[in-house]
């Protein structure tokens, strides 16, 4: 992990600790409710409910950054980096990465918890473990690539400051993940899993588009304070 | 020697022009001050040749390189904006380190040059404004440039912190080639070399600050006595004030005061010789700098 993608996760979580903490939450329940559902009823559909709570719990941990980007803008970081000769996409890619980072911390927790209950559980829970486990590293990473870019990208609409500016950001990020809590209740468990595979590739899709046309469609002016 | 020259340069934000035609060429190490008002486009020429702002029209050259689009030139070149830019929740010393490692330098020896030894330790944000504004120069200072654009740099700060910021960056302009932008007269005579006063987004005026020369200098005393009825001095204030065409004339009067026994306790001219510049409307000029000769529309 290159040195200065550490800096900028540790930099973005000493700004605030609160979405540290609800991620935390949400990651231990998801854990919690998926456990519950390997041990007791393994395969069945349900457990996309803590795919849901796992990936709100990834979404959180990756929500200071886009805090840390709106800071740097105010504060002329930005405009410092633009002046080093640094692209748009160099800087969007800077700090996504950080935030991938910081989303990969919450997601490994939850991998080990998983993986050793569905050990424990028996074949049938591992087999529904690792699904539940694709999916939520589909929805969670999917949602934080779009919701860093888009935010990043659409900076300039966000005139507050640090703290101010995350609704709008967690917002998108639950349009994302809320369908999987009711998913469910229409489809059987396989196609639940296709279904959430799919609203994560378009995410994914979407992020990538927005990243690659950063550069032509986020003019400079709007990366100063 | 390096050279930077800017041709008919037009920039601005979002489509609306600010600066509009711009040429002028640098060519020895100094101090330039950019001179203007607020919202003369100072801050935007400065971005522009940062190449944070990309022109709408001509070119900025550093040594034949182009600004906008050479990463070689970028390199050659650093800019404090008037904001900090420092991390403010890091410490002096890892706000430095964090910018040392993106773009080179040792945070030790800006540390040193600057005299933070005692605050490298403190948090950016802990700092009083006139300390954050000497490590966020020591940043811009971090890679040994050839061109430093510095953006009122002791804007908002006290008087004697404006100056010792001020003398750092004499020492360092001996073999550099400093742009310091100021709407303030005064700090323009004191640091500058060379003068470009820019209003309404164009360039009016290229000189040498020793060349200009006003037309009156209102001389401020202050005396023992009501020295009115022995030189053409009116009271305004704690002062006398006497207007006279040349510095010898202040001279003939001052000599005058003491020969009548008057004791003079101080004696200063009162307005800068800048300000008929500032205040004058625009009006095209021509500018040059050792025998280059250019037209600032």
């Amino acid at each position: 992990m290159p040195s200065s993608t550490m800096i900028f996760a540790k930099r973005s979580i000493s700004l605030t600790k609160i979405y540290f903490i609800l991620g935390s939450f949400f990651v231990a329940f998801g854990a919690f409710v998926a456990s519950a559902i390997l041990f007791f009823a393994p395969g069945s559909s349900s457990i996309l409910i803590s795919a849901g709570f796992s990936g709100f719990g990834v979404l959180f941990f990756a929500t200071p950054l886009i805090l840390l980007y709106v800071y740097d803008k105010n504060n002329g970081v930005l405009e410092y980096l633009l002046s080093l000769g640094w692209s748009q996409s160099d800087i969007f890619k800077r700090y996504l990465k950080a935030s991938l980072f910081l989303a990969s911390v919450a997601y490994v927790a939850e991998f080990i918890i998983i993986i050793i209950v569905s050990l424990i559980a028996g074949p049938t829970a591992i087999i529904s473990g690792l699904l539940i486990l694709a999916v939520i590293a589909g929805l969670g990473f999917s949602a934080v690539s779009l919701v860093t870019i888009a935010m990043m990208a659409f900076s300039s609409l966000q005139k507050q400051r640090v703290g101010a500016n995350s609704p709008l950001a967690l917002a998108i990020g639950v349009v994302i993940i809320l369908p999987t809590f009711y998913v469910e209740l229409f489809l059987p468990f396989g196609f639940g899993i296709l279904f959430d595979l799919l609203v994560a590739g378009l995410a994914g899709i979407l992020s990538v588009v927005l990243l690659t046309l950063s550069g032509r469609l986020i003019r400079r002016e709007k990366m100063l304070p | 020697m390096n050279v930077l020259e800017l041709n008919d340069v037009s920039s601005g934000y979002n489509g609306q022009v600010i600066l509009h035609n711009i040429s002028f060429k640098l060519q020895e190490p100094s101090i330039y001050v950019i001179l203007g008002p607020n919202g003369a486009g100072k801050t935007t020429l400065f971005r522009t040749i940062a190449g944070i702002l990309e022109p709408y029209g001509g070119n900025i050259l550093l040594d034949g390189q182009n600004m906008t689009t050479s990463g070689e030139a970028r390199k050659k070149m650093s800019y404090l904006s008037q904001y900090n830019a420092m991390p403010e929740e890091m410490t002096v010393y890892n706000a430095l380190k964090f910018y040392a490692d993106m773009e080179g330098g040792n945070p030790d020896d800006v540390i040193d040059l600057f005299d933070l030894g005692e605050l490298k330790n403190k948090k950016f944000s802990d700092l009083s404004q006139g300390q954050k504004k000497r490590a966020a120069i020591a940043k811009v200072f971090l890679c040994d440039r050839d061109l430093y654009l510095l953006d009122e740099p002791t804007a908002n700060l006290d008087p004697s912190i404006s100056k010792e910021i001020r003398d750092i960056l004499l020492k360092l302009s001996k073999d550099k080639m400093i742009l310091y932008s100021s709407h303030n007269l005064y700090e323009a005579t004191d640091i500058g070399t060379y003068l470009i006063l820019i209003k309404n987004g164009s360039v009016t005026m290229f000189d040498k600050i020793s060349n200009i020369k006003p037309k009156q200098y209102r001389m401020g005393i202050k005396a023992s006595t009501d020295i009115s009825k022995l030189i053409d001095a009116q009271r305004e204030g704690e002062y006398f004030v006497l207007n006279v065409s040349t510095p010898e004339e202040a001279g003939f009067a001052l000599k005058k005061l003491i020969e009548n026994g008057v004791l003079v306790t101080e004696m200063r001219q009162l307005d800068s010789p800048l300000q008929e510049l500032f205040e004058a409307p625009n009006k095209n000029v021509e500018i040059t700098q050792k025998g280059s000769k250019q037209v600032a529309k």
